[in-house]
């Protein structure tokens, strides 16, 4: 790789941080209200939550969380869906876990 | 190019080779007969091309894939650790993290291959489809014969060293009516981290027997009755179809894309370091309307002049029109955030396309299913 110095990797780091900051506005978005799946999930109560060891839906945090999990890969940071038909990869940073057919 | 588009990317795919030593009937890769290697020799170069673009991010995973790639020496994966380590040391030291993963079928996996993948610290995922009669169905050896036995013997190894793996099972029609026998074997087996990946029609694997309606309202049953014996035991087995749906759920948040919507989420290289991005199943994939899928080979272009290209133009605007198809018509896109670029072209000859039966499959079905489950536990609580 190209030499780099402390300096020109701290502004690399920051570039990224601004980068992945966009980034996850740019994926992630809150739930819409009107939509009706929504609706169902805020008629759920609190206590069947609670059986399942899961916090209640919340407010979004202000701080997004990492790009993980979400869908994509499923369990986020590498382990995740696979892919296609038994492909498995996945399961990392987002991604729906999954190769398919593996 | 507005960077904010683009990336970060978390996931570098590599094929360290094409070989497998089976030969599932459901598989999508062209070339799993033949041994094409990704020469190690490149790893300066692809991990160049990656920290030079205005695309990366703190975190890499990068699974070995695309292959069994324990077809490989362990002395490979040791050889690839002192790359990765040498080639970013110092991203390493400010914070960065890099990990390797492999998928594997586990029958290659002894005592050494346990203590290279202590030593090399790779995560493992394990494909296994359940119990013998439904596994050997479709994962066999060339000569015919079933690979539990075998895959079984691995599975055991790791738990043996203390290795934690999480399990992919393809799940085929087979399975379906067997519900029971599918949650008591990853129960009792210890497989407590299982993700079930409905068998797909990809790439050279051109049908499923896992499509239409009588197929999704038997998944919907398999699922249910899933749900019913975890929850009975205390939910010992994390099925990831769930736990993503819970926990977007959780923190209130849905997605606008996902990562194999997104360009620079994933980076794939086949083993002549040709590179793609978008769907790892897309690359080196020979279509009519979209070519190779590849944006060229790490030798000769950045990730950055590879969107100039007229090749991933294309790719670009026919994946965003698919999206923007999939969030006016879909009630669940919050929780897909645009679909599979690769299911759409298997299923509808392009990537401008909405609804397929593997995002019923993946999405639709576990979303309904759980929210059902929850309802009913809702009535019963008030």
């Amino acid at each position: 790789m190209n030499k780099t110095t402390l300096l020109s990797l701290a502004a690399a780091l920051a570039a990224s941080s601004v980068l992945c900051e966009s980034s996850r506005a740019a994926v992630h978005s809150q739930p819409d209200a009107s939509n009706a799946l929504e609706q169902r999930i805020q008629k759920i109560d609190h206590q069947a939550w609670s059986d399942l060891d899961h916090e209640p839906p919340q407010t979004p945090p202000l701080v997004a969380r990492a790009w993980g999990n979400g869908r994509g890969r499923a369990w986020g940071n590498g382990r995740g869906r696979g892919f296609a038909n038994g492909g498995g990869g996945g399961f990392g940073n987002a991604y729906r876990g999954g190769f398919a057919n593996w | 190019m507005n960077s904010a588009d683009y990336g970060p990317i978390g996931l570098v795919v590599i094929q360290a080779t094409s070989l497998c030593n089976l030969d599932c009937s459901y598989c999508y890769l062209p070339d799993r007969q033949k041994r094409h290697q990704f020469d190690l020799n490149q790893m300066p170069l692809l991990l160049q091309r990656i920290y030079e673009s205005p695309f990366w991010g703190p975190h890499l995973s990068i699974p070995w894939h695309a292959g069994e790639p324990l077809t490989l020496p362990c002395s490979y994966y040791d050889e690839a650790t002192k790359c990765l380590e040498k080639a970013t040391a110092e991203l390493q030291q400010q914070g960065v993290v890099i990990d390797q993963h492999i998928q594997t079928n586990a029958t290659l996996i002894n005592d050494q291959w346990a203590a290279c993948i202590k030593r090399n610290q790779i995560e493992v995922g394990v494909s296994i489809d359940g119990p013998e009669c439904i596994h050997d169905s479709h994962r066999r050896f060339r000569n015919g014969n079933g690979s539990h036995r075998l895959t079984m013997r691995g599975i055991r190894t790791l738990q043996d060293h203390g290795i934690p793996f999480h399990a992919i099972a393809v799940l085929t029609h087979e399975a379906l009516d067997q519900p029971d026998e599918m949650y008591e074997f990853l129960r009792d087996e210890g497989i407590h981290h299982v993700g079930f990946n409905v068998e797909e029609q990809e790439g050279v694997h051109a049908h499923s027997s896992m499509q239409g309606l009588r197929r999704e309202k038997q998944y919907r049953e398999f699922l249910r009755r899933f749900w019913r014996r975890n929850q009975r035991d205390g939910f010992p087995i994390k099925l990831r179809e769930f736990d993503q749906v819970l926990e977007m759920i959780s923190v209130g948040q849905r997605l606008r894309q996902n990562e194999m919507n997104r360009p620079y989420s994933i980076l794939s290289v086949d083993a002549a370091g040709k590179f793609s991005t978008f769907d790892p199943e897309l690359l080196s994939v020979e279509t009519e309307r979209y070519g190779l899928f590849n944006l060229g080979n790490l030798r000769d272009l950045s990730l950055e002049d590879a969107t100039q290209t007229e090749a991933f133009r294309q790719l670009q605007q026919d994946m965003n029109a698919g999206m923007a198809q999939c969030r006016s018509q879909c009630d669940y896109y919050g929780f897909c955030g645009g679909g599979t670029g690769s299911n759409k072209y298997w299923e509808h000859g392009t990537l401008n396309a909405s609804e397929t039966c593997a995002c019923r499959f993946s999405t639709k079905i576990p979303v309904d299913v759980l929210l059902e489950q929850l309802e009913e536990q809702s009535a019963t609580a008030s």
